[in-house]
């Protein structure tokens, strides 16, 4: 086990190293003038050319990219050559709010993607699998962005109601007002995910249900809850956890859009504007911490699966 | 204890009352809601001016149904304004910000004066300057200032002593020192000579030549703020992010993504002003997130995007103060005529003609708008009449068919940035062009690219947005030799000396009707001359407050609305 992660945690930075790679160059070829945006319509060539370098755009990639590189394993981020304002700064004001955000989502996903996905198995065609089964093609057809906007628009134009849409609440000091901010956006940024899981809990239960062993728990006169919950539950979530473990590393991506339409001051925002405003130091920190978490949340996945499964080992 | 401190259960407890009141609206607001309506994206800048202050409405603007102050009504002290916009900050850098940071630099810092051509009606109001005179050379203007102009409050070892003369040519200084890429460079260069500081309370400047706006550049609150001259020598850096000034306001919070929230400063001048507690400012992802906060009451005014949502919104909620007003913000397509076809007259014209302003007009601004010449219908005096501008560019898709025949053109490119607001135009542009026989292939561009080949010129030809020019001579500043800036960057390659001279003449005449006639004289010219930048129009624009926002006057979409916030107060129990 140990010499199986040892050899994920190899791989992963090799993973987080190509990355950086391709955004450091993506970035750069992707063309655009940094200097030029943020100096405005009137900067003198001179005034372009001392910005330059200032943030040390006039060095060759390489030179650039070692710097990069130097500053990020020495957790010196820099500032935004936009704002002006620290990476660190804005990143730890920022963090909470894409972490809670991401963690309401999977909280909703959780909670209702898999019992309802067990109902509408136990109960197969029934008005409650229907039920779930069209609200999984809902979840899974419509777009976020387009759910969003309707519910933040009808309450608003209907009864005069939104969400707090421009302070940053803290779920210690306001807990009423910053479920009032991120319930809403945790649930619609949820509808896509919970569907899915739903989806895949049913079809798992559907098939376990089937199962031998299943049919042996029931002659054995177990509780059907037990049956379903201990038996075929456990054995149905393997490939349920895999496809969290997936979902939570895509959120931050996710949430781009959802964070906007929010005006919520997260991540997501954050790196949005960066790469519109070719905001380099930001959107490669940014993008490499979104890279992260992406591997890491699928280390730990498959960590879990020995605990989930004993018949899987790793060597 | 302040509102800080207390509890949240304590908090909890004072908020019942406000959740009560909350659904008790929501019933109203239930009954008298309207259609939803199209709001979309677009970048906010200082285009609608909605946050402006001070007593007088622009010339045009119409419809306020605000209980606005009157002698019988003393302001009231306290409270807060709470405005919003889309976009970003982009930080604070007082000479060189684009981006809604500039609402901030206005509040914060002084300028010598506050005037616009755009309201000729409100006159010359004195900030920094108590009087000012042009000499009888018509180049020399001396300011005399205020002796108790007193910097703010600050952590950053300013001291709070009078703001003077130094501080006024250290300003200059900074301002016209190219390698600095300040927003006012292009005119200081264009038309300010010298200026110096006789004594600490007289700043004199001399320009050039006469000209004729010399009192709005320096109001220009892009242009021209004053800041102390230590603060100043902080750097570019420390100036971007946060302010030291004198002005009515001084920082409380700066929040990148988020807004700033302002409150007076304890040094200023004007005793009792300003008279709310806090000046806050929202920022909002789009214009739907803007819009929804002002109607869940999270805000105190909006600008809608045109008539019909203004008439939702006020049908929706009684007793809003609605404001609308000529805007100086356009849209235009800009030609680079070292690249073919556009070296060929007869593809621009053709162009010209082929553009059908109406439907703009109709399908973007809702039916509400002008359409423009080289000079927005804003400027009243200096625009061409309407009648004239419908001869010099008529929508002839027939006659635009057959010159882009003559001239062997069946399709061309053009850029534009992929800005959400821009959709619309690519899509009637295109059409337009496809029924007077060319197909115009559209390129979009991310705006960072799409601003960097525009400014080194090397874009083939693009939808330009957001024109906005405080004075009329600006705004022809595209057709002169060297383009906007006149170093050859932004430019279409035009040039043409007689236009050049056109130009200055306008710019140096003072006496109004003269100088009317010259911008009129000079757009006729440059209809012969079939220029590379052409304006499609002007659209109108509009703002809602709430009743109790007191002293909101409304000064469209010119570059002075901030500096008078001080004048707003909140009529609340």
């Amino acid at each position: 086990m140990t010499r199986y992660i040892i050899r994920r945690l190899a791989l992963a930075a090799l993973i987080l190293w190509v990355v950086s790679v391709a955004v450091f160059l993506l970035l750069r070829v992707a063309g655009g003038d940094p200097v030029i945006i943020q100096q405005g319509f009137n900067a003198t060539p001179e005034r372009i050319a001392a910005v330059h370098k200032e943030l040390h755009l006039d060095e060759p990639y390489y030179q650039q990219y070692a710097r990069w590189m130097k500053d990020m394993l020495t957790f010196d981020l820099g500032r935004s050559s936009f704002t002006g304002v620290a990476i660190t700064e804005e990143f730890r004001a920022r963090l909470p709010v894409s972490f809670q955000l991401m963690l309401m989502t999977m909280a909703w996903t959780i909670l209702l993607g898999i019992p309802f996905g067990v109902i509408s198995a136990v109960r197969r065609n029934s008005a409650p699998d229907y039920g779930v089964r069209v609200f999984a093609v809902f979840g899974l057809s419509v777009p976020a962005f387009w759910v969003a906007t309707l519910v933040l628009m009808i309450p608003a134009e209907q009864w005069g109601y939104a969400p707090p849409l421009n302070k940053t609440t803290s779920i210690f000091s306001e807990p009423w007002e910053n479920i009032r901010q991120l319930g809403p956006p945790s649930l619609v940024l949820a509808l896509a995910p919970m569907a899915s899981v739903m989806r895949l809990t049913r079809s798992q239960m559907l098939e376990v249900l089937r199962a031998d062993y299943v049919r042996t728990a029931r002659a054995k006169g177990l509780n059907e809850r037990v049956v379903v919950i201990r038996h075929a539950l456990r054995n149905s979530l393997v490939p349920v956890i895999t496809v969290l473990g997936l979902q939570f590393s895509g959120l931050l991506g996710g949430s781009v859009i959802i964070e906007s339409i929010f005006n919520l001051r997260g991540l997501g925002q954050y790196i949005f504007a960066a790469i519109l405003q070719k905001d380099f130091a930001v959107a490669q920190t940014l993008v490499m911490f979104t890279a992260g978490t992406a591997v890491l949340s699928i280390l730990v996945i498959d960590i879990l699966y020995v605990f989930l499964d004993p018949r899987i080992k790793y060597t | 204890m302040t509102r800080e401190e207390k509890s949240y259960w304590e908090r909890t407890a004072m908020r019942s009352l406000g959740r009560r009141r909350l659904l008790g609206g929501a019933a109203l607001a239930g009954a008298g809601a309207a259609a939803f309506g199209l709001v979309g994206c677009g970048d906010d800048d200082d285009d609608n001016g909605g946050n402006g202050g001070g007593d007088t409405p622009v010339p045009g603007a119409t419809g306020t149904t605000a209980p606005q102050a009157t002698p019988t009504m003393a302001p009231k002290k306290g409270g807060a304004f709470t405005v919003g916009g889309t976009g970003t900050i982009g930080g604070v850098a007082p000479f060189s910000s684009n981006y809604g940071g500039v609402r901030a630099i206005a509040s914060c810092y002084n300028y010598l004066i506050v005037n616009s051509v755009l309201a000729p009606k409100m006159g010359v109001i004195y900030d920094l300057a108590t009087e000012h005179k042009a000499e009888a050379d018509n180049i020399t203007w001396v300011f005399k200032l205020r002796a108790d102009a007193k910097i703010a409050p600050n952590k950053f070892g300013i001291a709070e002593r009078p703001l003077d003369a130094d501080d006024v040519k250290a300003s200059f200084d900074y301002i016209a020192d190219k390698a600095n890429g300040t927003n006012g460079y292009a005119p200081f260069a264009q038309y300010f000579d010298k200026w110096d500081a006789p004594d600490k309370q007289t700043f004199r400047l001399i320009t050039k030549k006469p000209y004729a706006y010399t009192e709005s550049v320096i109001s220009n609150n892009l242009y021209t703020p004053i800041l102390p001259k230590e603060w100043i020598a902080k750097g570019a850096a420390q100036l971007k992010t946060d302010i030291v000034g004198a002005g009515a306001f001084m920082v409380k919070s700066i929040t990148e993504g988020q807004g700033w929230e302002l409150v007076p400063n304890p040094n200023y001048w004007e005793k009792g002003k300003p008279y709310v507690d806090a000046h806050v400012y929202k920022l909002f992802a789009d214009q739907v997130t803007w819009r929804t906060a002002f109607q869940a009451q999270q805000i105190d005014s909006y600008d809608p995007q045109n008539a019909d949502e203004m008439k939702e919104l006020v049908k929706a909620e009684k007793g809003l103060s609605q404001f609308s007003g000529p805007s100086i913000s356009y849209n235009s397509f800009w030609m680079n005529i070292k690249q073919k076809p556009w070296d060929d007259p007869r593809v621009r014209r053709a162009v010209n003609m082929a553009i059908n302003r109406k439907e703009y007009i109709d399908l973007i601004g809702r039916g509400s708008g002008e359409p423009i010449g080289p000079i927005t219908y804003a400027f009243e005096a200096e625009a061409l009449p309407d009648d004239e501008l419908a001869k010099l560019q008529p929508f002839d898709a027939g006659g635009a068919k057959k010159l882009f025949q003559e001239a062997g053109v069946s399709e061309f490119k053009f850029q534009h940035p992929t800005a959400s607001n821009i959709a619309d135009y690519v899509t009637i542009f295109v059409r337009q062009m496809q029924a007077a026989g060319v197909t115009a292939k559209a390129e979009p561009l991310d705006a960072g690219t799409w601003y960097g080949q525009y400014q080194n010129s090397s874009l083939t030809a693009s939808l330009s947005l957001n024109q906005q020019y405080n004075t009329p001579d600006l705004a022809v500043t595209w057709y002169r030799t060297g383009g906007i800036t006149g170093n050859d960057r932004f430019s279409t390659g035009f040039s043409d000396p007689e236009v050049d001279a056109a130009i200055d003449k306008a710019a140096s005449t003072l006496d109004a009707k003269e100088r009317a006639k010259a911008y009129h004289d000079l757009q006729r010219l440059l209809y012969k001359k079939d220029p590379a930048f052409i304006n499609f129009f002007g659209l109108r624009s509009q703002s809602v407050a709430r009743p109790h926002v007191m002293n909101y006057p409304y000064y469209g979409a010119t570059n002075i609305n901030y500096q008078l916030n001080k004048n707003v107060w909140i009529n609340k129990a």
